[in-house]
């Protein structure tokens, strides 16, 4: 080869690319000599891998695995055999966390806004300058506004070391995991008050796989997946366990239930009061259990005494033969039955506290608390507690009046600060402004409902910034983006489980980070420099994972000789003749005093939510199985498994409108806005009353290549959204819609009639 | 060296575009696209602010709209999975190391398009033909067609609408000259 | 021979696709319509005679034991020696570029020796075959690709990918024949294969669980008519055969070498 002949460049050219020529010519910096061979392995699929134990992250349940390496590459995910909860197994996003590493569409270096919030025009920046920029906006607002005008918005374990950066500006606003307030707050806030401790928040200890009976009203296991759940759930269905599900829809496990209770959605309060008060009526509770361990049994029995089956068969559109056969199933398995308070609990704003209340109480009255198949106790493990990942403390005045204190939900500050007071804050500069918003590992947009109010709030800030992993909707409204490292690249804390077979496990590193990702460790420690924050002494992860472990008597390497997990065994049953539970008195708190000192009901009431206004149908939405919340929906492999979700439309109503199965749709709600193009599914499986879609679809982020406008997101469609007395948490089952065909307004037919017990919403527009 | 340096400065031309270098580059991608006979007005690849040149380069290769509009990754093309660090990667690595190279840890997978060209260079100088017969036909022109569209398919700036064209020539130069 | 088959429990699946997925990442099967060895379908909620039923299809190869894709492969034969791991003995055999394994039942391809030409996945009435065009070659636009029962994982004494990783454990993979084995405690219980009038080729994945599920289940996924064979891509690849003559000699040696539990070849 004639290399000078090569190329018929001119000489005016070859100057020209010399001016511009870097140290980067001659690939000097991006290429050396081999120090060794690439080793391809020789065997097939991914046998003969190395094997590194971690901690999963594709949902929040944070299963126990096995990263499978080859060539430095990540090939599978399994479940780590040492695990008593998964063992080998890991659920269909857990298989697919590969996909996230290798995925092209991840935030690969940190990213300045450069053109209007939501438009998406970004430079890359470096680490210093993105910091540089955060530290310098961070101060400016805590100078202009005060520390509370911070605010941090975080959800999973990435998140928790830049809590403690906000912490030591001194804000009030930084645990405000909106998950909560979304979620699990009002039955977290029920069990404590009535049982005396959290069944039901991060973890739920519910003993589904011993339970002769269970109960799940509108929760959908199997499609909801927490593998130990699943796998209690379905232990319990294969030792015999009769199941009692009530849902508006048929659900996969309605599918195996003994005895299905199609619900005429908010009204299940009524329904669990009438059977509360039949239990009680005909002496179906646990006596001596209430006796000895209860208090305020009479008062709850003159609260309950006129919600009859046949005032309940009512309200609830289900027939009393159903009803009562169901409270008989359930009462005969008691002690070992499982009334479940499912996952998510923000429905309709008022009475979702009341709602889990009664579960509770129903738990109680079988006698079903610490003994097998009902609710049990944690077991917890014992760790050290390592200083140095953590800023020092700092003395910080309070806000005045405070948005967590001053709450207007009374119960709200065990928790932190509402996240719907610090929209509003936001919004409209009251009590006082919030100006900064850092958010982490939440796509704040379609996580809240009434995501314009959201919007607009971002539009009021002086300053915003999120660390992901993928380019969400609010990353696109954010000032500055910081790549986050998938979970398999990173340290994070120690993992003690502490339920019925407890384990002690760490999530670390199964490859290295892609691109230029920093570990939120290195990026807290950071930023905290920035800001002078002294603290985050720690050189790295392991030396304060190393520092926890002292506790247990181990160390890294000591925990991964063993597999990367320890168990350790369990205490979760009690003697019920010396039970004492977390409450003031130690009883069990059939009537709540706290409540009623805030003028709040300190037994549940019925009361209920309004009916859809004629025309409208209400909306419903519940987990597709693939998915977690509206974060995977472009990982490759789940976004195949689903790309998109469809409607769930009564089959009766469909016939009415001439709707035909797949048939392409528009929603509007009852203000009027309006969803992407949604596919039907025609089905007996859905009420006439109500339409379903799975959660985390329609994405409006078109960064998102796979998902973007993939489905209807039902977050657009909730613009009513009612706050909870309690710890103001936002209604999600509160909206309407009804359907658009071809350009047409399709008026939803009532094919049920609703009782005149139950108002109906009055619609805004026509 | 003088005579490989196209490969090295279309590199360049496919990293992140800094401050300063700017003008310069664009005169020398349109000079080389004149001996390519690809007529470009310099001057509009050059009249673009840094700020639109560094979003548009976000845009098309690290985060934009509508996914990133042409990951310059050969794994994202070699085979159907679309993403990093499959077969593509596998392939360009052992190519390396069979030039006996092997590449320096840093933020960029190593099957990126800088990388790629820089390899090709590399192996013009050294003069490995069989390898670099090898590389182009048995990899890289198994991908660069499919980013080449998916990048022409994002409307680009003129730049690296122009990049992408060079480039193209560029291997066709190599066909010519070097195995015809 | 003691046929390899699976089970497949409703009562226990909850329809998560972690199988689906998990056989994906195992085997690296690219993401495109079609191109699957393992799926999962989402049934109704639809009315039965025996109430409504939301359940799920979970499918994959059923490793038949008269499998029409067998029948199709337009390969020439190749003779093949076959041999039982449990008992060392050996078995001739000839075999086009897809068989069914004499000591095991599994139904398997030789990637070397497959023209690529789809005629099998043509006539297999359950679709559980796809061309695979990542892993094309010189004589060929892609292979044949479908569910080996995961023998290179079974001969490693693990169990297949989508069983292990089954959060339900409604998987259970198994000899058929027996009697001691949970495979054929389900068949006693009366788990079902998905046969009709006119197709009745004896799949050995079998299907347990309610009557309303299972009568969805078979009203909405068992074939009713075999496929019709595509005489023209058949033909197409017979007269490509001479240059994938030349291979046939490697491949024979090759399949040879590998006929430990399954003699599945090499994936690369």
């Amino acid at each position: 080869m004639n290399r000078r002949h090569f190329l018929k460049m001119s000489a005016a050219t070859a100057a020209a690319m010399a001016v511009t020529a870097t140290g980067d010519v001659g690939g000097g910096n991006l290429f050396r000599p081999a120090t060794a061979g690439a080793a391809i392995g020789p065997e097939t699929g991914s046998m003969g891998a190395r094997e590194i134990t971690s901690v999963c992250e594709m949902c929040f349940w944070r299963c126990p695995i096995v990263g499978k390496v080859k060539d430095g590459k990540i090939v599978k995910i399994e479940g780590n055999p040492k695990s008593p909860v998964n063992g080998t197994r890991v659920c269909a996003r857990g298989n697919s966390g590969v996909q996230l590493v290798y995925d092209p569409d991840r935030v690969k270096t940190p990213l300045k806004r450069v053109g209007a919030r939501g438009e998406g025009k970004w430079a890359k920046i470096s680490w210093d300058e993105a910091l540089d920029e955060i530290a310098h906006n961070m101060q400016q607002v805590k100078k202009k506004y005060g520390p509370h005008a911070l605010a941090y918005f975080d959800h999973g374990a990435s998140a928790e070391f830049m809590r403690g950066i906000f912490k030591a500006m001194g804000t009030e606003n930084f645990t405000s995991e909106p998950a909560f307030y979304q979620c699990v707050g009002p039955a977290a806030l029920a069990y404590l008050n009535t049982v005396g401790y959290v069944t039901t928040g991060t973890r739920q200890y519910n003993d589904m796989g011993h339970a002769k009976a269970m109960l799940l009203v509108a929760s959908h296991i199997g499609e909801n997946v927490h593998v130990s759940h699943v796998r209690e759930f379905i232990q319990g269905m294969s030792n015999g366990a009769k199941l009692i599900v009530v849902d508006p829809r048929f659900s996969a496990p309605a599918n195996k239930a003994h005895i299905y209770l199609p619900i005429r959605p908010g009204t299940d309060t009524a329904l669990m009061l009438a059977w509360i008060n039949y239990v009680i009526q005909n002496n179906l509770y646990d006596k001596s259990f209430v006796a000895r361990n209860c208090e305020g049994f009479d008062q709850l029995k003159a609260e309950v005494k006129d919600y009859s089956m046949e005032w309940a068969a009512k309200i609830c559109d289900l027939r009393i033969e159903d009803m009562k056969a169901a409270i008989l199933e359930l009462a005969k398995a008691a002690p070992h039955v499982n009334i479940h308070p499912g996952r998510h609990a923000t429905w309709y704003g008022k009475g979702d506290v009341g709602r889990h209340q009664s579960y509770a109480i129903l738990t109680a009255l079988f006698g079903a608390v610490g003994v097998p198949g009902g609710i049990y106790f944690p077991t917890p493990v014992k760790l050290g507690k390592a200083e140095c990942p953590e800023p020092e403390e700092v003395e910080t005045a309070e806000a005045d009046p405070s948005m967590k204190e001053d709450s207007p939900y009374p119960f709200s500050n065990i928790f932190g600060t509402t996240t719907r007071s610090i929209i509003n804050a936001a919004l409209t500069g009251k009590p006082y402004p919030v100006k900064l918003l850092g958010v982490n590992g939440v796509n704040i947009i379609q996580t809240l409902p009434n995501p314009y109010d959201t919007m607009k709030a971002i539009k009021n800030l002086d300053f915003i910034f999120c660390e992901e992993m993928m380019a969400g909707e609010t990353a696109l409204w954010s000032d500055i983006i910081l790549p986050d490292s998938v979970y398999l690249e990173r340290y994070d804390g120690l993992y003690a489980y502490d339920g019925l077979t407890p384990y002690l496990t760490v999530r670390q590193p199964v490859v290295k980070p892609m691109f230029d990702v920093k570990s939120p460790y290195w990026i807290a420690q950071n930023l905290a420099k920035k800001l002078g924050i002294k603290g985050y002494t720690c050189k790295d992860e392991e030396e304060f994972l190393n520092e926890e472990l002292k506790g247990a008597g181990l160390t890294l390497d000591k925990l991964n000789s063993q597999g990367g997990l320890v168990t350790y065994p369990g205490n979760p049953y009690r003697d019920s003749k010396q039970l004492k539970v977390g409450t003031e008195s130690g009883k069990i708190q059939l009537a709540v005093e706290e409540f009623d000192d805030e003028d709040l009901d300190a037994i549940p009431k019925f009361e209920p939510t309004p009916a859809p206004p004629k025309g409208y149908a209400r909306l419903l939405y519940g987990r597709a199985p693939m998915h977690t919340f509206s974060r995977t929906m472009n990982n490759l492999w789940l976004h195949n498994e689903m790309p998109e979700n469809k409607l769930w439309l009564n089959d009766k109503i469909a016939a009415k409108l001439g709707i035909k199965n797949d048939e392409e749709i528009i929603l509007e709600n009852q203000d009027g806005k309006r969803s992407n193009p949604i596919k039907v599914l025609v089905t007996p499986g859905i009420r006439p009353d109500a339409v379903f879609m799975y959660h985390g679809f329609g994405s409006k982020s078109k960064h998102l290549s796979r998902a973007y406008g993939k489905g209807a997101a039902d977050g657009f469609l909730m613009t009513n959204v009612v706050h909870d007395p309690f710890i103001g948490a936002d209604s999600k089952r509160t909206n309407f819609v009804r359907i658009i065909k071809g350009g047409k307004t399709l008026n939803i037919p009532e094919l049920v009639a609703v009782p005149d017990e139950i108002p109906r919403y009055e619609s805004k527009i026509a | 060296m003088i005579t490989t340096h196209p490969f090295h400065f279309l590199a360049n031309c496919f990293s992140y575009p800094e401050e300063g270098l700017l003008v310069g580059t664009a005169e020398a991608l349109s000079l080389l696209a004149a001996d390519m006979d690809l007529q470009v007005d310099g001057s509009t690849l050059a009249d673009v602010p840094l700020v639109d040149q560094q979003a548009e380069y976000v845009r098309l290769f690290i985060n934009g709209p509508g996914g990133v509009a042409a990951p310059p990754y050969a794994s994202v093309y070699i085979n159907s999975a679309g993403i990093l660090h499959q077969q593509g990667y596998d392939q360009a690595l052992a190519m390396y190391y069979r030039a006996g190279l092997e590449p320096v840890e840093g933020s960029e997978s190593p099957d990126h398009i800088c990388h790629e060209l820089t390899f090709i260079g590399l192996l013009l100088e050294l003069g490995e033909r069989e390898l670099l017969d090898d590389f182009i036909q048995d990899h890289f022109s198994r991908w660069y067609p499919a980013f080449y569209e998916r990048l022409i398919h994002a409307n680009p700036l003129e730049f690296y609408k122009i990049l992408a064209q060079v480039t193209e020539l560029c291997l066709q130069q190599i066909d010519m000259e070097v195995f015809a | 021979m003691n046929q390899y088959a699976m089970i497949i429990d409703l009562d226990r699946c909850v329809g998560c696709h972690a199988c689906a997925v998990a056989c994906r990442a195992e085997w690296q099967i690219p993401v495109k319509e079609g191109f699957r060895r393992n799926w999962v379908r989402r049934l109704g909620p639809a009315k039965t005679s025996k109430g409504l039923s939301y359940t799920f299809y979970p499918g994959l190869c059923n490793h038949c034991d008269h499998p029409a894709c067998v029948e199709a492969c337009p390969a020439d034969p190749v003779q093949v020696t076959f041999k039982d791991v449990k008992t060392g003995k050996t078995v001739d055999m000839e075999v086009a570029a897809t068989w069914k394994d004499p000591f095991n039942g599994t139904v398997q391809i030789d990637k070397n020796r497959c023209l690529g030409c789809g005629a099998c996945a043509d006539a297999c009435p359950y679709g559980a075959r796809y061309v695979n065009p990542d892993l094309a070659d010189d004589d060929s636009e892609g292979k044949a690709d479908k569910c080996t029962f995961c023998m290179p994982r079974v001969a490693k004494g693990l169990q297949p990918a989508c069983v292990q990783t089954c959060i339900a454990d409604a998987r259970i993979f198994g000899l058929r024949d027996d009697p001691k084995s949970e495979v054929a405690k389900y068949l006693k219980k009366g788990a079902k294969r998905l046969e009709s009038k006119n197709v009745k080729i004896g799949p050995n994945v079998y299907y347990f669980g309610s009557k309303k599920d299972l009568e969805l289940l078979d009203k909405l996924e068992t074939p009713q008519e075999m496929p019709e064979a595509n005489a023209r891509r058949i033909m197409l690849a017979k007269m490509l055969k001479p240059t994938i003559n030349k291979v046939a000699g490697l491949g024979v040696a090759g399949i040879a070498a590998t006929t430990l539990l399954g003699s599945e070849d090499k994936e690369e």
